[in-house]
């Protein structure tokens, strides 16, 4: 079996999130309603202290160790030998795992907008080899605001199909938007991994 | 028993919906497990089993969680069903919906789509919703049909979301706007006169 380094890429490392060191990066992220929107489910989005982003990711790390339903991940720039001081630029989630189905959400968070347009890609790239060669989902689903602008070029460029538009489903800036929802099957992964089709 | 519903939000010419009550359902809840096709057609998780008590134990602890209603026919008081609204998210004023009609006899014969339309009501007229959604599969065409009836348009698939007997299909998301609905309800006002005020002098 060829081996691919699931948690490292040219720039970017997956690691796991460190709580105690990641937590007020996070924190500082939710400012941004829609990073906080991810993490407060089910209720309206509100920037969060470093203590409540705490209490969610331990919430989903217990849920991850008892059920299997949800991977997580800090995404890391490579820039120090040391992976333990490497600087957090955001996270991803693999989540609501239908195992019976082989079918999943993946959800990539990189907080800043420059790191996204260096990076994005490429971390999409590690999750989505860790969702199709690692848990062997079929397909996996993002959903996204329409107002995202640069999640949607995102998943376009690589690939995915809109397969649903729910109308007036995202409330952000003063009005409504229709939320995305953004679907890749593992074949169409494969075919690209062949014939290295990117966009 | 006092079946009188004052409230004709909750009351239709075929069935009414009922406030859940754990003791009333449980025995029917889990009667209508036993039938795993109507688990294949309602639920993507694997069809399990489990006894009234297990289902009256689950209600009560998710009861807060969700609006459920049993659905009741109107003749005779069966209980056929039911219906719930959860996940509202009170900013976009959105909610999902899910419904099912345990009782086989009781398919295919608008019981559903009232119950539906009944559920959409409490929505729109009682929790000042603006959208209610819902996902359902591909090869349960009755309630890809039903709903489409109670007034929701198909908003994409998921394609081969679901793994049923080794073939893979869609999931099916449809929703409905406070606009539409609105609409809706003042079309069946225009034609539909009669049987409107029929039904209020009954309530």
């Amino acid at each position: 079996m060829k081996h691919m380094p699931l948690f490292e890429s040219q720039n970017l490392r997956l690691t796991p999130v460190d709580l105690d060191k990641d937590s007020q990066a996070i924190a500082n992220w939710t400012y941004e309603l829609e990073i906080a929107a991810r993490l407060r489910e089910e209720q309206p989005a509100r920037p969060m202290a470093v203590f409540e982003v705490k209490k969610v990711y331990e919430r989903w790390q217990k849920e991850s160790d008892e059920s299997r339903n949800q991977f997580l991940f800090a995404i890391r720039l490579r820039s120090t030998q040391n992976a333990d001081s490497d600087p957090i630029l955001g996270v991803l989630r693999i989540n609501r795992i239908e195992w019976v189905h082989g079918a999943a959400y993946l959800d990539l968070v990189i907080a800043d907008h420059s790191d996204w347009q260096s990076y994005a890609r490429e971390a999409l790239e590690l999750a989505l080899r860790y969702a199709f060669d690692e848990l062997n989902l079929f397909r996996v689903t993002a959903v996204i605001a329409e107002h995202n602008q640069d999640a949607n070029n995102l998943y376009e460029e690589a690939n995915f199909t809109l397969e649903v538009r729910q109308r007036q489903s995202v409330y952000w800036n003063k009005r409504s938007w229709d939320k995305l929802y953004f679907g890749l099957l593992r074949p169409e992964w494969k075919l690209q991994q062949m014939t290295g089709v990117t966009a | 028993m006092n079946n009188k519903i004052f409230n004709p939000l909750f009351c239709g010419k075929l069935v009414r919906l009922a406030a859940l009550d754990p003791d009333q359902v449980a025995v029917p809840f889990a009667h209508w497990n036993q039938d795993s096709e109507y688990q294949q057609l309602s639920n993507s998780d694997p069809a399990n089993l489990y006894t009234p008590k297990q289902v009256k134990e689950w209600m009560e602890k998710h009861v807060d969680e969700f609006y459920g209603f049993s659905i009741h026919t109107l003749e005779g008081d069966y209980i056929i069903g039911n219906v719930d609204l959860n996940g509202v998210d009170w900013v976009t004023r959105d909610c999902w919906v899910g419904i099912g009609i345990g009782e086989r006899d009781y398919w295919g014969k608008g019981y559903g789509t009232e119950a539906m339309q009944l559920a959409l009501c409490f929505a729109f007229a009682g929790l000042n919703l603006n959208r209610v959604s819902l996902d359902v599969f591909e090869y349960n065409q009755r309630a890809y049909k039903s709903y489409l009836k109670a007034g929701f348009k198909e908003e994409g698939r998921m394609r081969q979301w679901m793994q049923r007997g080794g073939e893979r299909y869609d999931l099916i998301y449809m929703g409905i706007l406070r606009e539409e609905w609105e609409q809706e309800q003042t079309r069946i006002q225009q034609v539909d006169v009669p049987a409107v005020s029929t039904q209020v002098e009954e309530i």
